[in-house]
């Protein structure tokens, strides 16, 4: 079943947000092979899924959206960072477009030139690569 | 084939090595070894050519014409690693100007009205009262081309509430940058009051974003270190919830280091730093300047409050400096290593920014094959703020980390920005006329090159690609625009827009004037041409042509233009336009130069008049400026114990005292 699907997936890679899409699913299926039998029933849901040949609309990778950010020291008094979960690439790109933003990040932000100029409030929401932003991200395999 | 850098710094001079280690996959070829490359221009002009094996055909060197000049031909016969050699002078940079032309403060200066925000009603005030305002209440910018000033036409910067005006890194830093560059000036006026608000008000912009303290914050977590004072100060008392209306926002400015890029991306992040990892190195080059002259102020004893914005952020700041210039290659760093020793901390890549061969940064992020940059200026601001922070925290290899990109960006600046060797002069020192591959001769051919509405080739660039050159900007079209870009920030490092080398001062001299001699033809023309919005010197964009007129040495001219700008004689008077319903002759703010630092900042410089190429120190923080009539000696003693200072022309400032600067002023001879 891993291979058909994998199989499968070799043909979905003409887009660039399909190759998104494939690498997501990969790493979710070998999470997925690592857990417990109820997980590996998940798989057969997933795999049947895929073998339906249904490129896939997006959205249950985010599903299990909700991962939280670790906050990490930098070695001084008072300052920290945030990261992803996961200590290696293939971990954190297996958490991409899950990481749960904080609420009202970027939400705020408005450029002054751009109010001075009359514009309404630029309210985009710039979330960046740690919640996957689309079409910026290639994961290294 | 990789080409490993090696920098070796020996007073003023940056020396550059470039190794090949060669490898041959496939096998090598029988009787075949080593490898071409090309020089270019800011390598062959510094003494590559002795150092390296160049190709000749007959007598005539073999060169490819290129863009970026004139690229020479050299062979390295694979029997030794190194290659070729280059050797550049370090200019010196300062922590700030010197109050040379003994402001008291009390002048009065006419600025526009803010914050009351009626733009045709303009005030006057005297520096000191001006500064403190810029100190406390910073303003982004005035538009005053609405007649009778319109709601916006000025934008206050409120570092809290952060209600609708949380800035993104880029803007922020600029502002952050801003009002720490006031800190010295005000210390030198004895404006203790504008230091204490410029201090209490950086150290809690910092404390904020370094800290991370603002993620996930309700009413009862504690301050960071550093954001107390000012938020009391302020009348906010805890944290607001995300609707409250106390304190600081939640959720708002934090570091995120991206596992897969590597980065330490900057949230609310501005023009895609965030997601096409731009421009890092601009965007933080202000935080880095902001951190230092904080520094540097608490080592002097001006900050009362007791906060060290070493110990409490200081490993924060190291990695901020990793992100854009990371020295180590296969670094190994993970998540939580600690950072406080440099470059120690999180893996980045070896100088993501920086390219060490073309001499200069790429501000593009994850862009392929195309890259550019467009603000060289700002990439200096970065690379001055890794010298001083260096310093600052007792760093020397990043203190020379920061000097040898410094040293490198100041030449390809000349060479690939502005084109200097267009325009050799006989008494150049750097683009002799007699020197190979000089193009300009003495004379107002590259002048005239550059004049009004020119629609052919204007010799400079404002954008610099791996392939080609333009003369376009990112956000508009206006003459200072193109030109401007290039010029901000003025800070303590920006002295190599000012030089004595006949040959540099003419072709920046050029350029401003073609940026003039455009804002003025479109301004006069206005109407009868196609242009979008014919304006004079751009919306806000004054105090940027003013702040870069004043480094050109050209004191008589700039006392009449914009020396009296206060007066209502300023330089779009002396073009005999302003535009209607507004009030252009009085001071004006733009984002990261507040009028104060402006006013500051121009008269000091028309007295220093221009920097002495000729001369360096054995400091980093030394300089030397030549007028008509007095030369004024500058060094700032960034150590703990006493030093002197010894100038090449044998001049000597002797005992200045630790964390302090001294200068002098000696009748011109030559």
């Amino acid at each position: 079943m891993v291979k058909g699907l994998y199989a499968y997936q070799t043909k979905a890679t003409r887009s660039p947000y399909l190759w998104k899409q494939r690498d997501e699913r990969r790493h979710f299926v070998k999470k997925r092979l690592f857990l417990t039998i109820l997980a590996v029933s998940s798989l057969w849901v997933v795999g049947s899924f895929e073998a339906k040949g249904d490129t896939g609309s997006g959205q249950w990778p985010m599903a299990v959206a909700g991962l939280p950010m670790l906050q990490h020291s930098s070695g001084d008094l008072a300052g920290y960072y945030y990261t992803a979960e996961g200590g290696d690439a293939e971990t954190w790109a297996a958490n991409l477009g899950k990481v749960t933003p904080p609420p009202g990040l970027g939400s705020r932000y408005i450029c002054p030139a751009s109010e001075q100029a009359g514009n309404p409030p630029n309210d985009k929401p710039n979330y960046g690569p740690f919640v996957g932003d689309k079409g910026h991200h290639r994961i290294p395999l | 084939m990789t080409s490993p850098i090696t920098v070796r710094l020996w007073g003023t001079r940056v020396t550059t090595e470039f190794h090949y280690n060669l490898s041959y996959p496939l096998g090598q070829p029988d009787s075949a070894a080593g490898a071409l490359f090309g020089l270019f221009p800011h390598q062959w002009r510094a003494y590559a050519n002795h150092t390296a094996q160049l190709l000749k055909s007959g007598d005539s060197e073999l060169v490819y014409t290129t863009v970026m000049g004139t690229l020479k031909l050299g062979a390295f016969s694979g029997s030794d690693t190194l290659a070729f050699k280059t050797t550049h002078t370090f200019p010196g940079i300062l922590m700030a100007i010197p109050n040379i032309v003994k402001l008291a403060g009390y002048e009065s200066l006419k600025v526009a009205d803010y914050p009351g925000g009626v733009g045709a009603k303009p005030k006057t005030k005297t520096l000191h009262e001006q500064m403190l305002q810029d100190a406390e209440k910073p303003i982004w910018s005035a538009d005053l081309s609405a007649a009778g000033g319109a709601k916006d036409d000025f934008i206050p910067i409120q570092p809290v509430h952060q209600d609708n005006t949380a800035l993104g890194s880029y803007d922020w830093g600029k502002y952050v940058g801003g009002v720490a560059d006031l800190i010295q000036p005000a210390h030198h006026l004895g404006n203790t009051d504008a230091v204490e608000s410029a201090i209490s008000q950086i150290s809690a912009q910092l404390g904020q974003w370094l800290s991370g303290g603002l993620l996930g914050a309700d009413a009862s977590t504690g301050w960071p270190k550093g954001v107390e004072a000012w938020q009391k100060k302020e009348g906010n008392t805890q944290f607001a919830d995300p609707k409250g209306k106390e304190g600081l926002y939640p959720n708002q400015q934090f570091l995120y280091y991206d596992q897969q890029w590597c980065s330490i991306i900057p949230y609310p992040a501005g023009y895609y730093a965030e997601n096409r990892l731009n421009d890092h190195h601009f965007h933080y080059g202000y935080w880095l300047r902001a951190a230092a002259q904080l520094a540097l102020a608490q080592k002097m004893g001006l900050d009362t409050s007791g906060n060290d914005v070493i110990a409490d952020y200081g490993a924060t700041v190291n990695l901020i400096v990793k992100d854009i210039a990371n020295p180590l290659r296969g670094d190994t760093g993970t998540p939580g290593d600690n950072a406080a020793s440099f470059p120690k901390g999180p893996k980045t890549p070896f100088l993501r920014y920086f390219d060490g061969y073309f001499g200069h940064a790429w501000a593009s992020g994850t862009p392929e094959n195309i890259v550019n940059q467009e603000s060289q200026s700002e990439a200096m601001s970065a690379w001055t703020g890794i010298i001083l922070w260096g310093q600052l925290t007792g760093n020397q290899k990043m203190r020379d980390l920061g000097m040898w990109m410094y040293t490198l960006s100041r030449f390809a600046f000349y060479e690939y920005w502005m084109d200097c060797g267009q325009n050799g002069k006989d008494a150049s020192i750097l683009f002799k006329t007699q020197s190979p591959n000089i193009q300009g001769t003495e004379g107002d051919a590259y002048r005239a090159s550059l004049k009004a509405h020119a629609t052919g080739s204007v010799g400079f660039a404002a954008q610099v690609y791996n392939s080609y050159l333009q003369v376009v900007s990112d956000f508009g079209f206006e003459p200072v625009y193109l030109t401007g870009i290039n010029w901000l920030p003025f800070h303590g490092g920006s002295f190599y827009l000012s030089s004595t080398d006949a040959a540099v001062n003419k072709t920046l001299g050029a350029v401003y004037d073609w940026a003039y001699d455009n804002s003025k033809y479109q301004w006069d023309n206005k109407g009868a041409l196609n242009y979008f919005q014919p304006t004079l010197w751009g919306v806000t964009w004054e105090p940027v042509a003013y702040n870069f007129a004043a480094m050109l040495g050209r004191s008589k001219e700039g006392a009449e233009l914009w020396g009296h700008a206060d007066a209502g004689t300023g330089l779009e008077a002396a073009v005999g336009s302003t535009r209607p319903g507004a009030n252009v002759s009085s001071w004006k703010p733009l984002g990261g130069q507040s009028v104060s630092y402006s006013y500051f900042w121009i008269y000091n410089m028309v007295e220093a008049d221009l920097r002495d190429e000729c001369v360096t120190a054995d400091s980093p923080f030394a300089l030397k400026f030549e007028s008509g009539q007095d030369d004024y000696y500058v060094a700032w003693n960034l150590t703990n114990s006493p030093i002197t200072v010894n100038f090449s022309d044998r001049h000597q400032i002797k005992s200045i005292p630790a964390w302090s600067m001294s200068w002098g002023g000696v009748p011109h001879h030559r």
